[in-house]
């Protein structure tokens, strides 16, 4: 792959890029052809982004690049003035950001967006500039793009958004393209669409480097492979190499760390099993405790009592409530012009103990409103949550407020969700706090609990900012369980992660689930780990529950035609491979 | 995208940690409005550090003299020692700066506080109220607190702090009812804390950035407003060493002896450009920096 191509609209050798003292890339060569797709896969800090950027004079103060060559079309990408870098980037190179809505300026309609592009380095004047835009509009999948072009980015869907970003990368007819994760933040069938529109525009000539840290989304578009960790080439190959005989160790770590169909029941990571223990809290409120201490003593059973329906205990509560029950949700929010936005009609599900219930939608779908519910942080309009067979939505926030310490959260962001002047002692102590652990005991209990999400004391004085995602998720997760909870909901709990930090997260969610029997009701838009995680599986579209079941009989005999969309949406690399 | 720059041939700029360390540090401006602040404290705490002489007590006889080695600023009217009187002035300007700040800043925290978390009929009533007095020019409220209250220096300090409470309590307000839709105040509830602490120990705290900003520059604000009234006759009485009332009863002498008029403007316009640099320096080098984290 090293061989001098004449041919190629991009050539890079030996490129390197450091930071100050910091090496973000050595080494990397490719080549860029008209029509063909290079993409660059790796996990965050690999040094993808920062490459693809080099191509465009973009990366950023402080940095020194090296290459023997860095060459695109006919410049040296070398010795540019940023002049002449200005000239080269949108005419001669686009680029796809992740994020529309932050990369389109909210205070633009796309129409001009795509316009500013296109005139800048065309010099149209507005009139025929405007008949072009809504043509490129309507080439990247718009449908009436004179009605479209006049709006502003927050008015569209993510969907548009994105084909409107690309229109604009586009608009001045560059031959190479950089995408840089051009789907990450968006639904698998938006997803699904994108990548079609990339491909269709490889077809039609352009060259196209892919960002991403998905092996899967690649294998779809791309002809050459190259994965990428800590700045070094770890391997390089056509599709079928890598993703079907991986040489590496570090990418079948990456493919198994991919959960799907396959995966279920199988551990992701190639960490041990943590060892999780229920603590033992003094001075908690008895009374409030009396159901869990008698549960606890039985725990091993009854995962087996449920299951077989027998209800013969000498429990407290009846064996054979699910531990979470939502009946007939409905919610509703005030919309413009008095109108309401229903985004719950009449949804129930049944999360049975010790098990997963996993919720997928797309963003809109009403999932979260459910968690919301759920979690009794939003009253549902009518129908009710049920905790343990017993009142739990309907309660009064103080009466609810005895009962929090059984249902836990973890969201999707965790530096959100902690106090910003908090670090982690603080926000492990009060979790504690709240079910009674004195002020002395919490710092031994709260390391305790770090050490069974596999983290240890020398975290207790972290700041959240000084940690990595996957060590935030980890807090995250020792906050929930220093209530000893019976429930887990997590929402969108590994979508902000890397994929080998996911699969280290869902086997600790995986772990802890199978030692202390917690039941999770598992919110996703990710089908792949919702198959891996849940035994149920409820699929929810415009805030109904279309189909609902044994996770195993949904995910292979779909009834519903939007579950059958989704599911063949997913990209997966086990698809076959065309010849290129 | 045009917004990011690289120059991978330009020098090297300084890495983030740098560029904000340099950012705070100190400026030879902000070093010496602290310089200043510190002599006016000192000045205001034992002013017989600077002058031995008596700042009620003149000599008729030395009336309108000029700066020499027994006066240095000179003598006003009344043949007062001018330097004596301003340094002996400097407690009334800084107290009513920082008392009527503070003054602010609290009501304006408990006002903002009770508004923004408790919502409904109580948020309604504060906002209106609040509404209405900013409708009114800040004069005239201080007009108001002194015809109830009557003259003198603690009527000038309410008269002044109330001004401040209702644009402090906006800030608090609208602080307040972004972070109790945040995320760590949703995830707080659902642990199972207290109202109580969630208000006192995550709601406050990460509310009060921009009311504190609000309350440094306001002391700088305050003392010109209170030296305003005092020249008014609605402040400090006559023989007290108050800058704004020296001033104002200097001007009749504008022409013979105008440094009776000029030295306290001078004092004033010096402490308030101190005070406010300072108090910004502060205010970015620990508050703001905490905030963001």
């Amino acid at each position: 792959m090293t061989v001098e191509n004449p041919e190629a609209l991009v050539s890079v050798r030996d490129l390197t890029i450091n930071f100050g003292p910091h090496t973000a890339v050595t080494g990397l060569s490719f080549d860029l052809a008209p029509g063909r797709c290079v993409a660059l896969v790796g996990e965050s800090g690999s040094g993808k982004s920062v490459s693809a950027r080099a191509l465009l004079g973009l990366v950023g103060p402080g940095s020194r690049v090296e290459a023997s060559e860095l060459r695109l079309g006919t410049h040296d990408l070398r010795t540019l003035t940023p002049a002449q870098w200005r000239g080269v980037r949108g005419r001669e190179v686009g680029l796809v950001l992740q994020d529309a809505l932050v990369s389109l300026d909210p205070l633009n309609t796309i129409g001009s967006e795509v316009a500013e592009s296109l005139r800048l380095h065309t010099g149209l004047a507005k009139k025929p500039a405007a008949e072009i835009v809504h043509a490129l509009l309507r080439r990247v999948g718009i449908r009436d793009p004179e009605e479209r072009a006049a709006q502003y980015p927050h008015q569209l869907s993510g969907g548009l958004r994105q084909r409107a970003l690309i229109a604009s990368a586009v608009a001045a007819g560059p031959r190479v393209l950089i995408a840089d994760e051009p789907t990450t933040a968006l639904d698998v069938t938006v997803q699904a669409q994108v990548l079609e529109l990339l491909a269709e525009l490889k077809r039609e000539g352009t060259a196209l480097l892919l960002v991403s840290h998905d092996l899967a989304v690649v294998s779809e578009l791309a002809d050459e492979i190259i994965v990428l960790r800590a700045g070094a080439v770890i391997e390089r190959g056509t599709p079928a190499q890598i993703l079907h005989n991986p040489r590496a160790d570090y990418t079948r770590q990456l493919l198994d760390a991919v959960p799907s169909a396959h995966t279920r029941g199988e551990r992701l990571s190639p960490l041990p099993p943590a060892v999780f223990t229920r603590p033992r809290v003094a001075g908690q409120d008895e009374a409030a405790r009396v159901g869990d201490s008698a549960r606890l003593g039985t725990v091993p059973a009854r995962s087996e009592l449920t299951e077989s329906g027998s209800s013969e205990s000498g429990l407290t509560v009846a064996p054979t409530a699910p531990i979470l029950e939502a009946r007939n949700l409905v919610k509703s929010y005030p919309a413009s012009r008095g109108r309401r936005t229903t985004v719950l009609h009449d949804v129930s599900f049944t999360l049975e103990r010790g098990k997963t219930l996993g919720i997928v939608g797309e963003s809109g779908s009403g999932k979260s409103t459910a968690a919301a519910i759920a979690l009794g942080l939003t009253p549902a309009d009518s129908g009710e949550v049920l905790l343990d067979g017993e009142a739990w939505s309907s309660l009064r926030e103080r009466e609810r407020r005895a009962r929090r310490h059984r249902i836990q959260t973890i969201s999707q962001d965790p530096l959100g969700s902690f106090d910003p002047r908090s670090n982690v002692r603080t926000l492990l102590g009060e979790a504690l706090s709240t079910v009674g652990v004195p002020r002395g005991a919490r710092d031994d209990a709260a390391t305790a609990l770090l050490e069974q999400v596999g983290l240890s004391a020398i975290h207790l004085g972290r700041h959240p900012l000084e940690l990595s995602g996957g060590q935030r998720q980890r807090i995250a997760i020792a906050q929930a369980l220093a209530t000893n909870p019976e429930i887990i909901v997590c929402d969108e709990p590994v979508s902000a992660l890397d994929v080998s930090i996911q699969a280290q997260v869902l086997d600790l969610l995986r772990d802890l689930q199978d030692q202390l029997h917690v039941s999770l009701l598992f919110i996703s838009h990710d089908l792949g780990v919702v198959r891996h995680v849940a035994h149920d599986v409820a699929v929810m579209q415009h805030g109904r529950i279309v189909e609902f079941g044994e996770t195993g009989e949904v995910f292979d005999h779909p009834r519903h035609p939007y579950t059958r969309d989704l599911i063949a949406a997913i990209p997966t690399i086990s698809a076959p491979l065309p010849a290129i | 995208m045009s917004l990011l720059r690289a120059r991978p041939d330009g020098p090297p700029r300084l890495p983030r940690s740098e560029r904000v360390r340099s950012a705070h540090a100190l400026h030879p401006g902000v070093a010496l409005s602290a310089l200043v602040v510190l002599l006016l404290l000192v000045a205001a705490i034992w002013p017989g550090i600077f002058t031995g002489q008596d700042p009620i007590e003149g000599n008729p006889a030395d009336a309108f003299a000029g700066s020499s080695a027994a006066h240095i600023l000179g003598t006003d009217q009344l043949g007062r020692d001018l330097f004596s009187r301003i340094i002996h002035g400097t407690i009334y300007s800084l107290s009513l700066g920082v008392g009527a700040s503070l003054i602010g800043l609290i009501g304006g925290i408990i006002l903002g506080v009770l508004a923004g978390y408790s919502r409904g009929i109580w948020d309604r009533v504060i906002t209106r109220a609040l509404d209405v007095l900013l409708a009114f020019p800040e004069v005239l409220v201080a007009l108001l607190t002194i015809t109830i209250l009557g003259p003198g220096q603690w009527s000038l300090l309410w008269a002044v702090g109330l001004g401040r409470i209702p644009g402090a309590a906006r800030l608090v307000r609208t602080q307040v009812l972004q972070i109790r839709g945040s995320g760590f105040i949703r995830s707080g509830i659902a642990l199972g804390l207290s109202p109580a602490r969630l208000v006192l120990r995550h709601v406050v705290p990460n509310s009060l950035g921009p009311v504190l900003v609000h309350a440094v520059i306001g002391v700088g604000v305050c003392i010109i407003f209170g030296a305003a009234l005092s020249f008014l006759g609605l402040g400090a009485v006559p023989p007290t060493p108050e800058w704004g009332l020296m001033l104002s009863e200097a001007r009749q002498y504008l022409s013979i002896a105008p440094w009776i008029a000029i030295w306290p403007g001078v004092f004033i316009t010096l402490t308030v450009i101190s005070v406010t640099v300072t108090g910004r320096w502060l205010q970015q080098r620990f508050i703001s920096k905490r905030s963001s984290l």
